[in-house]
């Protein structure tokens, strides 16, 4: 924040300062002091002339440190009127003590009225001349620390990362420039003036408030303080325009006294736009990321569709086959026959179980809003649950747990976690040999917890590495005889871990097998 | 005496499963197919323990829960499936005994028969409070507060000890999060779930050989604990 600090000691002297701080400026004050500028510079143009006189020099030296001093008068004070009055106390001073007769205001000498006239002649354009100049520049210099100020909220809204952000950071801004109380509202993306964020003062909250600068936004007009609209609230409010119409609204609460003049008005709208502008491009994101999700859920239920088909349909073929056969043949099977085809029947269903726990979560998946159940869950009981799950299926296969001592809790939906080592259990009994070693562990890291399933089986090529997450992969070695590819299985492990804020990640061991790695955050 | 069983469910393929099941054990049973029927043969019949399917046609699972449990302590073992944690939570909560998950095994429902009906005989035998709780090396001595395992006496903190001897009291069942949150803690708020896994966490450290692979304390995820019964 060290660039808003820099900023704010520019804004310090800026001259619009005046109005927007609100401090009452004293006009007899001003007066004063001008007035003494003007004596003061002309007392010394007088002094300067006696000395010249004394020394002897021509009279013209005199009218020339005269306008000299008009210049410098013009220079010092605020307004033409000052640079007028010394134009004219010039000439009538300069004819009272150096003209014959001295100390009045008569002249003899006839050219005198010639002189007095082009003297002030001089001394008016002078004064004008050199107080516009002035005024310029101090336009300028409002311009100039206008643009800065743009300049600086526009870097501040760069970093910006979403809509609230947005808010925060103008509301900031606005109120640091003015040291007023500032709030700064937007439309969510359903067009509803529900987004704001508010710096220094509660009195927005008032229903008078409220309805002032709904009103500012559904019309798209300045009201409030200071217009006609609403003209009894504490705060002007204007809108945020932008290309696609009203974008939110802006309201600063100015001090009472304080006076809003069109080119102020204007400068507000040109913060106002270049908040649009930023507003735009975080609604546009926001629309893209929503697009993007949706195209993401739709992808994932035709893939269901599709995988409900391919994988639904074998181990079904399987059992209809087989129980049809027995129905049919009954009398002529032996007891062995029966019971091989009992077991397949069995199998298949158990396959088929399985699957539909899958595809029930990639519905929760795919019903919208990935809503996990985040619990804090302790990391022994939820592999417990999965390896107990698994293991009733297991057969000959060895599964060993390490996991940490101490016990571990991780804010996680631990169903779907569950899930995760259970289908990645499943896949390494179904690609690795009976009598294989399964081992599962989770071990912690800085800020992640770091899980493995490991088997010692023959792993797979390497060339398929980076698609076994892919839904229908099959392992190209895979022969009829094996179980069918657990393709749908992995590629929901990568949802869920994703889902979580977690990696998952695969690879052959040195020694052989396949080692699926995934990590999940410790904290929130 | 026949151990009576009432099978509340619709579906006619499982219901007729699981009473061929039951016949082979010797048990004898009879059908519902919906809540109405099953309340009026609770009434009449009074079967020792019910299989409730918690998606009736008719009424609510849970409702046949609630009436029957205004006037009988039968144990009643809910059936649901994967995925309805909420369900089964307030079923449990409602007062059902035990549950089981679908599609189940057959040695998974006959296991938690036995349990019911052990649970049933030890409520109805004494009225005597059990003084000594032993499960395999675990020996839990109500009266002098000391746990062993192995012979081996083991420190627990006043909590541990009561969440142990609440679980141990109902072995066989699994207890609820919000059940025992009320009885160790007497409130129930998210904090204290997270307490209750810290705690049981503890416990575990002190009497499982592999907390990873327990023997005493089984996690039913989403759910609760549940002491083993063998």
């Amino acid at each position: 924040m060290q660039t808003t600090k820099s900023a704010k000691h520019s804004y310090e002297d800026i001259d619009l300062k005046h109005f927007y701080r609100g401090k009452p400026l004293n006009i007899a004050l001003l007066v004063i002091k001008n007035v003494c500028i003007v004596v003061g510079i002309m007392s010394l143009a007088t002094l300067i002339s006696f000395g010249f006189r004394a020394l002897g020099f021509y009279e013209a030296n005199f009218i020339m440190t005269y306008i000299l001093g008009v210049l410098l008068v013009a220079n010092f004070t605020d307004g033409y009127l000052y640079g007028i009055l010394a134009s004219v106390l010039g000439v009538m001073v300069f004819n009272y003590f150096f003209t014959e007769p001295y100390y009045t205001l008569i002249a003899y000498n006839p050219g005198y009225p010639v002189t007095f006239f082009i003297m002030l002649v001089v001394a008016l354009i002078t004064s004008t001349l050199t107080g516009r100049e002035k005024r310029e520049y101090q336009r300028a210099e409002v311009r100039e620390k206008r643009i800065r100020i743009l300049y600086q909220i526009e870097k501040n809204l760069l970093a910006v990362k979403s809509k609230q952000q947005v808010l925060e950071v103008a509301a900031k801004d606005i109120n640091e420039l003015f040291g007023a109380p500032v709030l700064v509202c937007a439309a969510d993306i359903n067009g509803e003036l529900n987004m704001r964020h508010i710096e220094g003062d509660v009195t927005f909250e008032d229903k008078r408030e409220q309805k002032a600068y709904m009103e500012a936004f559904q019309s798209g007009s300045a009201c409030g303080a200071g217009t006609q609209l609403f003209s009894d609230c504490s705060a002007y409010y204007f809108p945020i325009s932008g290309q696609s119409g009203v974008l939110g609204v802006i309201g600063i609460i100015f001090p009472k006294h304080y006076s809003l003049s069109e080119s102020r008005k204007v400068f507000l709208d040109t913060i106002g736009t270049q908040i649009a502008l930023v507003l735009e491009r975080e609604q546009l994101y926001e629309k893209q990321q929503q697009t993007k999700m949706e195209i993401v859920h739709e992808r994932l239920r035709g893939d269901l569709l599709r995988a409900v088909s391919h994988d639904f349909r074998t181990p079904l073929t399987g059992i209809i086959g087989s129980s049809s056969t027995m129905l049919e043949n009954y009398d002529s099977l032996t007891d062995d026959v029966m019971k091989e085809f009992l077991q397949g029947i069995y199998d298949d269903a158990e396959w088929l179980n399985n699957l539909v726990e899958n595809i029930l979560n990639v519905t929760r998946f795919a019903e919208g809003n990935i809503k996990l159940a985040k619990e804090m869950e302790a990391v022994e009981e939820i592999v417990a649950e999965a390896v107990s799950r698994v293991k009733k299926r297991s057969g000959q296969h060895k599964i060993t747990i390490s996991i940490p001592d101490e016990l571990v809790m991780i804010p996680v939906d631990g169903m779907m976690i569950e899930q995760v080592l259970v289908n990645l259990l499943d896949n390494a009994m179904k690609h690795t040999p009976q009598d294989s070693n399964v081992t599962v562990s989770a071990a912690l890291n800085d800020k992640d917890i770091i899980f493995e399933v490991s088997d010692d089986g023959q792993g797979i090529p390497e060339s398929d590495l980076p698609y076994i997450f892919n839904r229908f992969y099959k392992t190209k070695t895979d022969d009829s005889n094996t179980r069918r590819g657990f393709a749908l299985g992995l590629t929901i492990c990568k949802s869920i871990i994703q889902a979580h804020g977690g990696n998952i990640s695969v690879q052959n061991k040195p020694s052989g097998g396949l080692t699926f790695r995934f990590t999940l955050p410790t904290k929130e | 005496m026949d151990t009576l069983i009432l099978i509340v469910e619709d579906e006619k393929p499982i219901r007729h499963f699981i009473k061929v099941t039951l016949e082979t054990q010797n048990y004898k049973c009879l059908e519902a197919q919906n809540g109405t029927l099953a309340l009026s043969m609770i009434a009449s019949h009074r079967p020792d323990i019910i299989i409730l399917d918690l998606g009736l046609p008719d009424i609510d699972g849970m409702d046949v829960i609630i009436k029957s449990r205004e006037w009988t302590k039968v144990p009643i073992i809910v059936v649901s499936a994967r995925g309805h944690e909420r369900e089964k939570i307030e079923a449990l909560d409602a007062g059902a005994d035990d549950y089981l998950t679908k599609p189940f095994s057959v040695a998974e429902l006959l296991a938690r028969i036995r349990v019911a009906l052990r649970r049933t005989a030890l409520e109805g035998s004494s009225d005597e409070i059990q003084l000594i709780f032993t499960l395999d090396k675990l020996k839990i001595d109500f009266e002098k507060r000391k746990v062993q395992l192995s012979e081996k006496d083991i420190h627990l903190t006043p909590t541990e000890y009561n969440l142990l001897k609440l679980l141990a009291k109902h072995h066989g069942k699994v207890l609820t999060h919000k059940f025992i949150i009320n009885d160790i803690w007497g409130t129930s708020s998210v904090d204290d779930t997270q307490t209750l896994r810290v705690c049981m966490g503890n416990i575990r450290r002190k009497i499982e050989i592999d907390p990873a692979q327990p023997r005493y304390i089984i996690t039913e995820v989403g759910i609760g604990y549940r002491m083993v019964d063998e």
